[in-house]
């Protein structure tokens, strides 16, 4: 088994890269779209001042 | 979901709350969790206002991706640093004090989770999942990592859908969903719209439910309609991580509530006495939990997490640690029933009794009852039963309960609603109806039998 969830995540993106990871709203993403936007996001939340903890907010 | 995934590729957890909670509960759960970043899908004035006088960070999902470059440099070396004891994320449960409790969930107890879920379930990559909870409950976490983990598909069903049934339905078949995990609220609004008996969902292989009890009455609806499907009940409180036990509904046996069922593998479930001996048949006991799934406990409070999480009591040999849940159950027959909480319990004629018990009693004899709370009422020294459903006479109901409960158990009052009170979960909210019935009380609307 492996330690970090983020190794699961990978290996799916790498079996399945074009597979529909997430529909919502009639709006589709591929497990590596999902993969590409994560790692965007994670880029703009290291690039703040080390936010330790981070809230999300869901709109509904 | 993207949001999720970046702030875990960041080495952070994030806290999944709905806009919609009031403002004050929301201040709270900033406050609390000294949040440096708030990101919201849309944005959202009232926050944004908190932020700016809390020096924390409001981003709104649109600005995300203005013309950022991914260092996957940067990103390996905060993986390399990453711990599976490190939170993933954390989500807000109710508290007994009225402010609610951030429960922190680890990777290793998301993983453990996943892990012994599929070995017992074999989901599979075809698989479609449904999402209908909102991420902050912690249901939804299923849905995220679950068909993340099998590679499988989840679609998030508009909330409108549950304003409509029959929408509801087509929404279903039109992405070939075979996968619920689910709230018993909702399992128990189909079950109540009478859609099935029209419209079914073709695809679904498996349906989980859990939350609450659901009725022996709901669940034949569905099976009644789609039979060749597994019903799958789960529990768990909030501080393990997905759920420690499931039953899967044995459609053949005339059930008349369902039981807790099998432990997952890595876990443990002990239910034990005030003495700390384990329960034999027919007797009440507390549920210890111990295992891989169990949280780090309650965020910010560590004398709170000491007094649940607490030194395994069957021995001191090694730290052991188990979570006190505070749930009640009986065995019988070999399984285990959820009775209530302890928190309910009430001392009566020198007896002690679980109040959910005499609730689930009457739901196992009649199916006219379609909610129930029974409360105490000290200044009178009587049990009062508060009921929602068809009619039925006291004598009536005296008689059925009496089947199936001790004297001493029997109501004295009983109270009939139009609606009882719910949370925003679609549970019973029993201080609420506590209170309903104090008005009703005080205001002399209540008659001496």
């Amino acid at each position: 088994m492996n330690i970090n969830i983020l190794d699961y995540f990978e290996a799916t993106v790498k079996k399945h890269p074009q597979k529909i990871a997430i529909m919502d709203h009639c709006q589709a993403y591929s497990y590596s779209q999902v993969m590409e936007m994560s790692k965007k996001m994670a880029m703009l939340l290291m690039n703040k001042k080390n936010p330790r903890y981070l809230f999300y907010v869901i709109g509904m | 979901m993207i949001l999720f995934w970046g702030v875990i590729y960041s080495g952070n957890f994030y806290v999944p709350i709905d806009e919609k909670v009031p403002l004050k509960r929301l201040k709270h759960m900033v406050d609390h969790t000294n949040a440096k970043i708030i990101v919201s899908i849309k944005g959202c004035k009232e926050i944004d206002e908190y932020c700016c006088t809390r020096d924390i960070k409001s981003i709104h999902f649109s600005q995300i991706y203005e013309g950022i470059k991914i260092d996957e440099k940067k990103l390996l070396c905060v993986y390399e640093n990453m711990l599976d004891i490190d939170p993933l994320y954390m989500v807000y449960t109710s508290g007994s004090t009225g402010k609610p409790k951030g429960v922190l969930k680890t990777q290793k107890s998301v993983l453990n989770f996943l892990y012994s879920f599929q070995k017992v379930f074999s989901l599979r990559e075809q698989d479609v999942f449904a999402n209908q909870v909102s991420f902050d409950f912690d249901v939804a976490a299923k849905d995220i990592f679950l068909s993340m983990y099998v590679s499988a598909t989840l679609v998030i069903i508009p909330k409108q859908c549950f304003m409509v049934p029959k929408e509801l339905i087509i929404f279903l078949n039109k992405h070939k969903v075979t996968i619920l995990i689910w709230s018993v609220a909702a399992i128990r609004y189909v079950a109540s719209s009478g859609i099935l008996a029209k419209e079914k969902p073709e695809f679904l292989r498996k349906v989980f439910f859990s939350g609450e009890v659901l009725q022996m009455h709901e669940l034949k609806e569905w099976i009644m309609y789609l039979e060749n499907i597994d019903y799958i009940n789960l529990y768990a409180p909030t501080e393990v991580t997905g759920n420690c036990m499931y039953y899967i509904v044995d459609q053949m046996h005339g059930l008349k509530r369902l039981p807790l069922g099998l432990v997952f593998p890595n876990m443990e479930v002990m239910v034990l006495k005030e003495d700390y001996q384990k329960v034999k048949e027919n007797e009440i006991g507390e549920i210890y939990i111990r295992g891989a799934f169990l949280s780090q406990g309650y965020y910010q409070d560590l004398e709170r997490t000491k007094k649940s999480f607490v030194q395994n009591p069957l021995h001191h040999d090694y730290l052991d640690v188990v979570y006190k849940t505070g749930d009640l159950a009986r065995q019988v027959e070999g399984q285990l029933y959820f009775i209530g909480r302890v928190d309910h319990q009430i001392k009566h004629m020198g007896y002690r009794i679980e109040l959910e018990e005499i609730e689930q009693a009457l739901y196992t004899q009649t199916s006219q009852v379609n909610r129930c709370c029974a409360i105490y009422d000290v200044e009178k020294n009587k049990i009062i039963l508060i009921l929602q459903g068809e009619f039925i006479k006291n004598k009536k109901i005296r008689s059925i309960l009496s089947n199936v409960l001790p004297k001493y158990m029997i109501p004295h009052q009983y109270i009939w609603l139009d609606k009882l009170p719910e949370n925003i979960r679609g549970k019973l909210d029993r201080k609420k109806t506590m209170e309903q019935y104090l008005k009703m009380k005080n205001s002399g609307e209540l008659y001496a039998e």
